[in-house]
């Protein structure tokens, strides 16, 4: 167990330099290529901190109910530019199920709804920033029950990290996006105009976020903590069976 | 006595050459070809249905040419001038019109797929690969048929107490149908979480499982294979000699079209109309087989 962890760690912190150390020295800087080369590497150890835990069959269905289900909540909401109520449904997850869970349903859950909205260039972006979305939530909630007794302040400190996990993390790692995949030149003014020029839509995309936290959070986090308890699933070092 | 008689393998690999063909070759008469082959096969293989589907693509076709132009404006050959002065260029409205034709050529050849992959002939595909992949495709293949047989259900014994999705005012509606949802929601997480657990403790996903499966690889199969990789062997021809492409930007141009490039088509042809023809031959010799006895 603690070997392969190394291990994955050690590979990552080698292949991200060597995939840098390729991407300049290939012709005609290739940013795009590089850069998702290079998202898909920082995907990787998120992978194997789940499937250490060794997953059984019933988790991993869970899992992709729920990224089913995230996956719809986007579909559903296509009519409003921007307003994707995806990365909620997310974070609701890590929050319920710890950090590696919630980044794999981000990932899962942003690979399936494109294919509803089309894939591309920039669809290891997407998993990646929505996944990591998942798993900040996971981080930070995930263990704190003593927010459980005040209901009021929990909804609202959900809703608060909803908006402003969008607008500080996952909006700016989508733009990221934009900055590697469009820029012929790297200049921080170019990356500082992206970021600008984002930020409205971050706003919108925080504010369904939010919103999601504020309406679904309960009702959700409810159905989810008591499949928790009713199956034991999705513990650390427990055997369901 | 369909294509989907024959072994899985060969349909995995059918389909995949031809979307990816039909995606790959933007010269237009190969894609005119896997159109019309498309177009026929679904409207064998799914009837009524797919021939009104296959229609309304058409003009949805015409519509993403027209709003592809609108937005993108290279070429050389400008038509005219849209009402913010923008130039529209033949070129954009024909890659557009491709970039169509492509799409819905897919979404027809993917309609056969459906047909013709059911559930078992995945789970044995990918069970040979990895049991857990297999039990786990078993379980969420069956999730969406599950869900509506139950939701079906749920609506029925809410509409009988007054709580139905369309019973009441429009916020007792509203209000309904979020029940339904969430009803939906937690029936579906914890049905899964049993139906996994029953399912392995029945032995699915361990190593030595093996899946019932009346699939074996026959003499007819052999033969459609050596048809497939004939045909495939000339499409690759093709590629070599540049037959399957088409620049748009800045000006059209393609290879120009020879009397071997009609031995691609021809290849082509074969290849996309196979399972059209083995099933229409298949029915006529039965058709004629019943006759005399």
């Amino acid at each position: 167990m603690k070997r392969s962890t190394v291990s994955s760690i050690l590979t990552v912190l080698l292949l991200i330099p060597a995939t840098l150390y390729l991407g300049t020295k290939l012709p005609g800087r290739w940013y795009y290529l590089t850069s998702t080369l290079i998202i898909i590497e920082t995907m990787i150890p998120f992978f194997l901190a789940f499937e250490k835990r060794r997953p059984q069959a019933r988790e991993l269905v869970t899992i992709a109910v729920m990224a089913a289900i995230a996956a719809v909540s986007r579909a559903a909401f296509a009519f409003i530019p921007n307003f994707k109520p995806i990365v909620g449904i997310i974070m609701i997850t890590g929050i319920a199920f710890g950090a590696e869970a919630g980044f794999l349903t981000g990932t899962v859950a942003a690979f399936a709804s494109n294919f509803f909205f089309g894939q591309g260039p920039y669809t290891p972006w997407q998993m990646m920033a929505y996944g990591f979305g998942g798993f900040l939530a996971g981080l930070l909630f995930h263990k704190k029950r003593k927010l459980h007794q005040k209901p009021v302040l929990y909804l609202a400190v959900l809703t608060a990290f909803g908006f402003v996990g969008i607008v500080a993390v996952v909006g700016p790692l989508l733009d990221c996006c934009t900055i590697f995949t469009t820029g012929t030149q790297l200049t921080w003014a170019y990356a500082l105009a992206c970021f600008a020029s984002g930020f409205p839509i971050n706003v919108t995309h925080g504010i369904a976020c939010g919103l999601t936290m504020l309406l679904l959070s309960k009702p959700l986090l409810d159905k989810l903590d008591r499949l928790k308890t009713k199956y034991g699933m999705m513990e650390a070092g427990t055997d369901g069976l | 006595m369909g294509f989907e008689c024959y072994h899985p393998a060969i349909g995995l690999i059918y389909f995949a050459a031809v979307i990816a063909a039909t995606i790959c070759f933007q010269q237009p008469v190969f894609l005119a070809i896997s159109f019309l082959c498309a177009f026929a096969y679904s409207v064998k293989r799914n009837g009524r249905r797919a021939l009104l589907f296959d229609l309304c693509l058409i003009p949805l076709i015409l519509l993403f040419a027209g709003f592809y132009s609108g937005y993108h404006h290279f070429g050389v050959t400008v038509l005219d001038r849209n009402f913010i002065g923008n130039r529209m260029t033949l070129e954009s409205l024909l890659y557009g019109l491709t970039l169509g034709t492509v799409t819905a050529a897919v979404f027809m050849w993917m309609s056969c797929v459906f047909s013709i992959f059911t559930a078992d002939k995945v789970v044995y595909l990918f069970g040979r690969v990895s049991p857990k992949l297999s039990l786990f495709l078993s379980i969420v293949l069956r999730m969406v048929p599950r869900l509506k047989v139950q939701a079906k259900k749920v609506s029925t014994a809410r509409k009988a107490i007054g709580r139905g999705a369309g019973q009441g005012s429009f916020f007792r509606r509203l209000s309904n149908g979020i029940k339904l949802l969430s009803i939906l929601i937690t029936w579906l997480l914890e049905s899964m979480a049993t139906i996994s657990d029953s399912m392995r403790s029945r032995g699915y996903g361990r190593k030595g499982r093996t899946a019932f499966s009346i699939y074996r690889f026959d003499s007819r199969d052999r033969s459609v294979v050596i048809g497939i990789f004939t045909c495939l062997t000339l499409l690759a021809m093709a590629v070599l000699l540049g037959q399957t492409g088409m620049d748009f930007d800045p000006r059209l141009h393609m290879n120009p079209i020879t009397p071997l490039s009609c031995l691609f088509y021809l290849g082509y042809g074969v290849l996309c109309l196979l399972p059209l023809g083995l099933e229409v031959t298949g029915e006529l010799r039965f058709a004629h087989l019943r006759k005399s006895i």
